[in-house]
């Protein structure tokens, strides 16, 4: 039924559940799997507009950020290659991780999308993570929210 | 996967196009699937305010009971035809989210395939107030189609 789907993470232990979940859906329907990290830019205090503007500080941010952002999609590939699936993986820069997915899942040509119902932030807004939640709304593809 | 998928339906357009697509992955599953269909109460005032009539009353009850089976008929032939074993759930329950949260859980289902909204459209946001509750509350993948 679905070909190709996006597995967005944010590297947290909610989403690594639904890793495991989406490459087995995938697996059983043949699909192969995009896994999707986008770093949030850090905050401006931080970023040089502010207090703190250290070249080489903001340098190394950067550098980990990405370096967290491939252990996770790397992650999935894992899971993907272990189980026989298809997967290749996109890390960027977004400063909305929710558009990062939307537009990932279009430039990939994913016919849906598999992600956990929060992750790293918990569940400070309501009952749904509010990366989900948004990601439902602006979705044009099927949604999987796994939990 | 999953092993038993629950298709709820308010048999408006959308929300049977969901119940095909779910159809669809239960048969690629092989997994059996349960058609509901959520009976909500008539508004007050058509039962026990203004028009106060027995017989309008139990006209409306029937009414209801018809299109819910009208739409579970055509989950249930939708099934035959994928070859996809198919039960049928109908209840009466103050708030439709409850009901389908309610019978995804006595009838054991592991998922729940439904349409990112039905019959009420986009009222509020650009998701359904029922499909945001039933994400809100279930405890199981819920997979939202559009």
């Amino acid at each position: 039924m679905f070909k190709h789907i996006l597995i967005p993470t944010d590297g947290s232990e909610v989403a690594a559940k639904a890793i495991k979940a989406g490459v087995t859906l995938a697996k059983e329907m043949g699909a192969s799997v995009t896994a999707y990290y986008a770093i949030e830019p850090a905050p401006t205090h931080i970023y040089g507009e502010g207090y703190l503007a250290d070249r080489r500080l903001v340098a190394e941010l950067e550098r980990r950020a990405t370096d967290i952002g491939q252990k996770a999609v790397d992650q999935i590939g894992d899971a993907a290659k272990a189980a026989g699936v298809p997967c290749d993986s996109v890390v960027d820069q977004r400063v909305r991780p929710y558009q990062g997915i939307i537009d990932a899942a279009n430039r990939k040509k994913c016919d849906a999308i598999f992600m956990a119902s929060h992750g790293h932030s918990g569940l400070t807004g309501i009952v749904l993570g509010s990366v989900t939640h948004k990601v439902l709304t602006n979705s044009k593809i099927p949604v999987l929210v796994y939990r | 996967m999953f092993k038993h998928i629950l298709l709820p339906t308010d048999g408006s357009a959308l929300a049977m196009k969901a119940v095909q697509a779910g159809i669809a992955l239960a048969k690629e599953m092989g997994a059996s699937v349960t058609g509901y269909y959520a009976i909500e109460p008539a508004p007050h005032h058509l039962t026990e305010g203004y028009v106060r009539g027995e017989r309008l009353a139990d006209e409306l009850e029937r009414r209801s009971q018809d299109i819910a089976r009208r739409s579970m008929d055509e989950v249930n032939a939708a099934a035959r035809a994928a070859g996809v074993p198919c039960d049928i759930v109908i209840s009466e329950t103050l708030s439709a989210y409850q009901g389908i949260i309610q019978t995804a859980s006595r009838m054991k289902c592991d998922a729940v395939f439904m349409a990112s909204h039905g019959e009420r459209g986009l009222t509020s946001l650009l998701i359904g107030s029922v499909t945001h509750k039933v994400l809100a509350h279930s405890k199981i993948p819920v997979l939202v189609f559009r």
